[in-house]
């Protein structure tokens, strides 16, 4: 405790410790040591207290006058972006390239000597370039890099810190600057998961020849969310060349990859990807071989058929609803004996509904009437609840 | 004389062992709490690191993202239900399903639901994979608007449980949430409580977000247009209350993996794993952090690797007791089902089998979270006993109190500076500073009820005296006509 006084004494200024303190001292140094303990304690939580107060109010009233400042700056930038760029006289009958843009104007008006400025009108164009097609977007483009708020992005590129490089790959992927490939594909096998998806997703939106490139070197996981954030880009990318999702699984050993690509066949209607689908049946996970065997039945796969029925027997309860789903889309009719015996038979209520809905798909009105009337009533209960049109699932 | 000198010299000794012991269980809770705040702080920075880059868009539009039953029981809340399930029914999802379980309500809460929804009884094969009361009816509109709603009549229970394990029973999608129809949800919930499902390489198997008191804030047709800090005492330390213990505790447990509670107001769950742990147990009375640990226990049984997660946002604004009738029916009920779940999974403490749950987070609820309030008693006996025998030293005694009052308002306040620094809820920095202010007084009008409510809570349980759950009177918003604002757009 006494090294407390000793450290605190160096800290405070000697006339305060003079005058406040040191009449104390010796009162303090006579108290046991959980006492002691106790005024130390309650020193640095006073102290504790009143700089958080502080520190509240200061960091509110900063904030307050920040989104002030900023408002102000926006709305001056905007009104700057509709009357010379939105509003140029040029822009119906001239080429981006040959219409005159007025970035001194920019400059003297809004300044773009602060970071902070450059940033808000970043954002700004960004904002616009995301709302407009065509000319306007280019030529917002082209004034982005005229004001050479360009370089800052690639210098954000550059920056050790990692939200500061998908701050970088955001702005230039948005304004669809250049990046070299070798970059983005170095980001995209990146440790860091946020930085990893940015980077995948702007490799998409910029690279001019491959855009899947990336694919190939995937090795690690691909979690649900890079998923779900990766096939949003690639669905909503306009101009995107489409591969062949069919060459992944074929080649990759990535399981997470498989699962993304059979996704992705489906969304893009890929028939010509069946035979590979059909391989991935003898996949050793059975959650490559559900999503193999629902994939079939949404591409309607009518050739895939006997083979799923013959598996039926040896797969797990998530494989065998697939199959029964599956059977259910393609609705060839050759089955439609099987699927009466599993729903009669099956003791597992998943399976036994999926059976009753891939019946109903079939439309066959007498199987379904024979069916309510002669079923145990355990089973028409199941059956009524896939028949009515207000139940979904 | 000699006995005298006996009894004496052993009260002394006695008094010396005491204080030694309350000395340093105290310094172990705030080095507990230093901790907690310390970890607390760095899972809400990484939290906001990682998802300031975030698109939920990805998600909203996605046709591959699982599915959510939001499960909401309602017993006779005929006054505010249509407003509560038009707002449950406008939560931003691309695939989710609303399911309103009327336990028996003997008021027209279903009558007002089959009109105003357009509801007609359907041939739902009900499957009771977890053990209900009868179900009578399951409802479905007949309006496309509303196709995305479930209403299920099922007789009265007694217990939210049994309500929430019909709601499991009937959905259809692999996560469910779980809310209480009158808490008002902000519109991103789903979006943002998902995505540690999604983005974890291990399985997550519950999420929990922050709840707040709504008390004060204006609402309209359960929108929440402003967020006001609660204007009367009681609401507004619950509002303190909830700030620290969501942001600090359970935020800090969750960056452990230790975390045993997701509130039976606002939770995402695996149903999988609720229906495999036997769903909600209703005769808990806390029956929330009884399943948690149930669903812990289930999957180190069987040797799983799972994570239970939770969100510092803000998601969730309930109205908490305004009158001390009302609070007090609350905690004595939160005491009990403290020590009932305590009871209940005994051989989880201290046990490694268990992981992190055994050997931290059950020790600590039964060192700081059931034994606090019997400590303080017998500090408060002490002290009376000790001032009466005249063997007390005021001056070190009043250092003590002070000791422990000014860490209790320094964490407080450290809970408070997170909430505002991270999130920024209200608008003017003087409702923060009020708040702030409330800090200093809570320890002195506030926790003494605290204290007495948990003792009251563990002599019903021991005296086995009954406490019926019963229905929480509400008071309702403040109402304003306006265009709606979302909390997270309030708080930019």
């Amino acid at each position: 405790m006494n090294n407390v006084v000793d450290v605190l004494q160096h800290i405070i200024p000697y006339p305060f410790w003079a005058r406040y303190i040191a009449p104390y001292q010796s009162w303090f140094e006579a108290q046991p040591p959980f006492i002691r303990f106790a005024l130390v304690v309650i020193v640095l939580a006073l102290a504790a207290i009143l700089f958080m107060y502080a520190l509240l109010i200061i960091t509110r009233l900063h904030y307050h006058w920040k989104q002030h400042r900023e408002t102000q700056f926006r709305q001056k930038a905007e009104a700057l972006i509709i009357e010379h760029v939105m509003l140029h006289p040029d822009i119906e009958t001239r080429s981006p390239e040959q219409i005159t843009l007025p970035d001194g104007i920019f400059r003297q008006t809004l300044g773009l000597q602060r970071r902070w400025q450059k940033q808000v009108l970043i954002d700004v164009m960004m904002y616009y370039h995301k709302n407009f097609a065509g000319k306007t977007a280019q030529v917002l483009r082209r004034l982005y890099i005229q004001l050479r708020l360009d370089k800052l992005s690639y210098r954000k590129l550059r920056s050790w810190r990692w939200n500061r490089k998908i701050q970088g790959l955001h702005e230039l992927a948005e304004m669809q600057l250049q990046v070299p490939e070798v970059t983005m594909l170095e980001l995209t096998t990146s440790r860091n998961r946020v930085l990893r998806m940015e980077a995948q997703a702007a490799y998409i939106r910029l690279s001019k020849n491959e855009p899947f490139k990336f694919f190939d070197h995937l090795t690690g996981r691909l979690l649900p969310w890079e998923q779900l954030f990766l096939f949003e880009v690639i669905t909503h990318t306009q101009g995107l060349t489409i591969p062949s999702f069919s060459r992944w699984l074929h080649y990759s050993e990535n399981t997470d990859l498989k699962l993304f690509c059979l996704k992705l066949i489906v969304h893009f209607n890929q028939f010509n990807a069946i035979p590979a689908v059909m391989k991935l049946l003898e996949h050793r996970d059975a959650q490559v071989r559900a999503a193999a065997i629902d994939t079939l039945g949404q591409l309607e796969a009518v050739d895939a058929e006997d083979q799923l029925v013959q598996l039926y027997v040896d797969q797990p309860i998530t494989c065998q609803v697939a199959i029964l789903r599956a059977l259910g889309h393609i609705r060839s009719g050759q089955y439609l004996h099987f699927l009466r015996e599993e729903f009669l038979r099956s003791q597992d209520y998943a399976v036994r509904k999926e059976a009753a809905r891939a019946l109903i798909a079939h439309g066959d009105e007498e199987l379904i009437q024979s069916l309510l009337q002669h079923a145990p009533e355990e089973r028409k209960r199941t059956l009524e609840h896939c028949l009515d049109p207000l139940i979904k699932y | 004389m000699l006995l005298n000198f006996t009894i004496s010299h052993l009260w002394h000794q006695l008094q010396s062992l005491y204080e030694g012991f309350i000395f340093y269980y105290a310094a172990a809770i705030m080095s507990l709490y230093v901790i907690l705040a310390i970890f607390s702080a760095l899972a809400i920075r990484q939290f906001k690191r990682r998802n300031s880059f975030v698109d939920y868009k990805s998600i909203l539009n996605s046709p591959h993202a699982p599915g959510i039953s939001v499960i909401a029981p309602a017993y006779n809340e005929g006054a505010t239900i249509i407003d509560n399930v038009h707002s449950l029914l406008t939560l931003n999802y691309a695939k989710f399903e609303v399911i309103i379980v009327n336990d028996g309500s003997t008021d027209d809460t279903l009558e007002k639901l089959i009109r105003e929804f357009e509801l007609v009884p359907v041939k739902f094969d009900y499957q009771e994979r977890i053990v209900t009361r009868p179900v009578k009816r399951v409802f479905r509109s007949t309006n496309p608007a509303y196709s995305k709603l479930i209403v299920v009549d099922k007789e009265n229970g007694k217990s939210k449980a049994d309500a929430s394990n019909a709601g499991i029973n009937v959905a259809s999608y692999p996560l469910f949430l779980c809310t209480d129809v009158d808490c008002i949800i902000e519109k991103n919930t789903l979006l943002h409580m998902v995505k540690p499902f999604l983005e974890e390489k291990i399985r997550v198997i519950a999420v929990g977000a922050t709840i707040r008191i709504a008390n004060s804030c204006e609402v309209d047709q359960g929108v929440l247009l402003r967020v006001i800090p609660p204007k009367k005492l009681l609401p507004r330390f619950q509002e303190l209350e909830y700030i620290r213990s969501f942001l600090l505790g359970r935020m800090a447990w969750s960056q452990m993996n230790g975390l045993i509670i997701v509130s039976g107001g606002l939770g995402l769950f695996d149903k999988e794993i609720v229906i495999n742990a036997g769903g909600y147990d209703h005769t808990s009375f806390a029956e929330d952090m009884e399943m948690i640990t149930r669903m812990r226990r289930y999957m180190e049984e069987n040797k799983l690797p799972y994570r239970v997660r939770y969100i510092p946002n803000s998601q969730c604004w309930t109205e908490g007791p305004a009158t001390l009738k009302v609070f007090s029916k609350q905690r004595t009920r939160w005491a009990r089902g403290l020590i009932q779940c305590l009871h209940v999974h005994r051989r989880v403490i201290g046990n490694p089998k268990y992981g992190i749950m055994g050997l931290l987070t059950y020790p600590y609820m039964v060192l700081f979270e059931w034994m606090a309030p019997f400590l303080e008693l017998t500090g408060l006996i002490f002290y009376l006993v000790s001032g009466l025998s005249g063997t007390i030293n005021w001056t070190h005694a009043l250092i003590l109190l002070l000791y422990v009052y000014s860490f209790s308002v320094a964490i407080t306040t450290i809970a408070v500076l997170w909430d505002q620094l991270t999130f920024k809820y209200y608008d003017s920095v003087w409702q923060v500073m009020g708040l702030c202010l409330m800090a200093i007084v809570e320890p002195i009008l506030y926790h003494p009820l605290n204290v007495f409510f948990s003792i009251r809570g563990n002599y019903f349980y021991f005296t086995g005296k009954k406490l019926a759950w019963g229905n929480m009177s509400r008071q309702g918003f403040a109402r304003r006509q306006a265009a709606p604002v979302q909390p997270s757009e309030a708080s930019s």
